[in-house]
């Protein structure tokens, strides 16, 4: 049996419970890219971020029989490797780097940045969020990425609201040092005649 | 208004999460000046950006799936459809064609409700369930879950008897509710264990992190923080609750056991609950009162944490009877 090119979430858990590879590589070329980033997100290693998805999908496939998703499946992958790359740091016992305290941040800010062209504002936030200290990273993309409030980032890493809160205003306020080179004014009064006229 | 409080601020505008006090003073900052106003287009222009983090990795799905191919084949046959069912498939028919007649009456005279599903698991058995709202449920040996396809109205209802793990995903809007076979657990969003066997004329309910209301009929509501446990007694209508509790029950479904001078009663009582075993406690006095020491993780088997605590206070494993145990001589160390 030939599955549709566009299956449903459903008719893929069906055909995985009949125990279907076909199913299986369909869920696995789909979702792969997807999973691989949650987990690079919380565990910036390519090789632990790939080991920890093949993880997660092949629990999947040993799990088939036993398996209810009633959501989508792409939530349910989601939220597993998530939960296992934060395991792994736990089990682990990693060492999270917590960098400074005190951010020398003047609060003058990057004017110019709102106008740098998106593609490169990309690269520097991506190169930005890479080089914030561990703890501070993962109370960022917890937030960011996968949605949830203090309470529940205080839960899942078993640090207090009070230290979440100060770990997020950390992190948007050294990402917004990071893009401090781009602020110089020249540059930002060239970019907004470019901005005007492309505009 | 320090600039800490600005920025975080500035933060739960984005992810929506401003209080109706919170709103008041993002406007007032607002309009408080021009710089405060390219603060927050900036903020939010690096938040939106982010979003796409991280582009630059991009793993080779056709190497990884070839990869994974290979593990895929490395797993075990599941076991073969059950044969119990084909020979006695008349008898099923017979039932079925009798409930789905019963069903369709049933239907024409009821006003629509919503789809239900219901999971069973039998013994030695595990079911994962995953939830639209991003709830997932595992279920434990012998139990029944009954839940609808959809959560629609107030709260989110789900019937329980057996044992189960919840992790609930939070929504202060819409209440998650477990009716158990005693009581009934409401939360918001959190995780934690309910073990509710009908007919077993106890249940429990432990909290592993964030805040749970226990109900019980005609007695004041329990509410459960992280290592809060309540054990309700049917017989003596009475529930104890303790704190600290040892999150070793929870074993069946983390894997990790860790004991930590815990003495070897209750170190049994959880290999008990956990693998449904039993002991011949009667006949293991001299021992009973030892304490063990020692950590379990990656989801051992019974045999081996019995075979470790046998070897460490000299005392040799007798199974009596399938699934009996006893521990004979030793002493503790």
């Amino acid at each position: 049996m030939s599955l549709p090119n566009k299956a449903t979430d459903q008719e893929l858990m069906r055909a995985l419970a009949k125990g279907q590879e076909e199913a299986m590589e369909v869920i696995f070329r789909k979702y792969y890219t997807g999973i691989c980033q949650a987990a690079y997100r919380i565990l910036p290693d390519p090789a632990v971020a790939e080991d920890l998805a093949q993880d997660v999908l092949l629990e999947l496939w040993r799990r088939r029989d036993e398996l209810h998703i009633s959501g989508s499946i792409s939530a349910y992958l989601r939220r597993a490797v998530v939960n296992r790359a934060l395991n792994y740091i736990r089990d682990q016992r990693l060492k999270l780097k917590e960098g400074e305290d005190a951010i020398n941040d003047s609060g003058e800010d990057a004017k110019a940045v709102a106008l740098l062209e998106s593609k490169d504002l990309e690269k520097q936030i991506d190169q930005a969020i890479e080089n914030l200290p561990d703890r501070c990273r993962l109370v960022f993309v917890l937030s960011r990425f996968e949605e949830l409030t203090y309470a529940e980032i205080a839960e899942k890493l078993d640090i207090s609201v009070k230290t979440v809160e100060n770990q997020i205003s950390k992190a948007l306020k050294l990402l917004r040092k990071a893009l401090a080179p781009y602020t110089d004014k020249n540059l930002g009064v060239l970019l907004f005649l470019i901005f005007l006229l492309g505009g | 208004m320090n600039h800490i409080d600005r920025i975080l601020l500035l933060h739960k505008r984005l992810t929506g999460r401003l209080t109706d006090s919170d709103r008041r003073e993002y406007n007032r900052l607002m309009k408080s000046g021009e710089k405060q106003e390219k603060e927050s287009q900036l903020i939010s222009r690096i938040w939106e950006t982010s979003g796409s983090y991280p582009n630059s990795f991009q793993p080779n799905v056709d190497k990884a799936w070839l990869q994974f191919k290979e593990k895929m084949d490395d797993q075990p046959v599941p076991a073969p459809m059950r044969p119990l069912w084909r020979r006695n498939i008349m008898r099923v028919a017979a039932a079925l064609l009798l409930l789905v007649s019963a069903w369709s009456v049933w239907q024409y005279t009821q006003p629509r409700p919503a789809a239900m599903a219901t999971v069973s698991t039998a013994a030695d058995q595990q079911q994962i369930i995953s939830l639209p709202d991003g709830t997932q449920i595992t279920l434990a040996e012998n139990s029944l879950l009954t839940y609808p396809e959809n959560f629609e109205g107030e709260t989110r209802d789900v019937k329980l008897s057996g044992k189960a793990f919840f992790e609930v995903a939070h929504n202060p809007e819409s209440p998650f509710v477990i009716e158990a076979s005693h009581g009934t657990i409401e939360v918001l969003g959190t995780s934690f264990m309910v073990r509710s066997y009908a007919g077993n004329g106890e249940e429990e309910v432990l909290v592993k992190t964030g805040k749970v209301k226990y109900q019980l009929p005609e007695k004041e509501a329990f509410i459960l923080r992280k290592g809060d446990k309540v054990v309700y007694d049917q017989a003596a209508h009475e529930a104890v609750k303790s704190t600290n509790a040892s999150f070793n029950a929870l074993a069946w479904f983390t894997g990790d056991y860790n004991f930590s001078g815990v003495v070897l009663e209750d170190v049994l009582k959880v290999l008990e609950q956990n693998f449904g075993l039993s002991f011949q406690m009667d006949k293991m006095e001299q021992i009973l009162k030892c304490k063990v020491s020692g950590s379990f993780p990656n989801h051992p088997s019974a045999e081996e944490i019995l075979a470790a605590i046998s070897l460490s206070f000299d005392a040799s494993l007798e199974e009596v009877n399938p699934n009996q145990y006893v521990l004979t001589g030793g002493t503790c160390k």
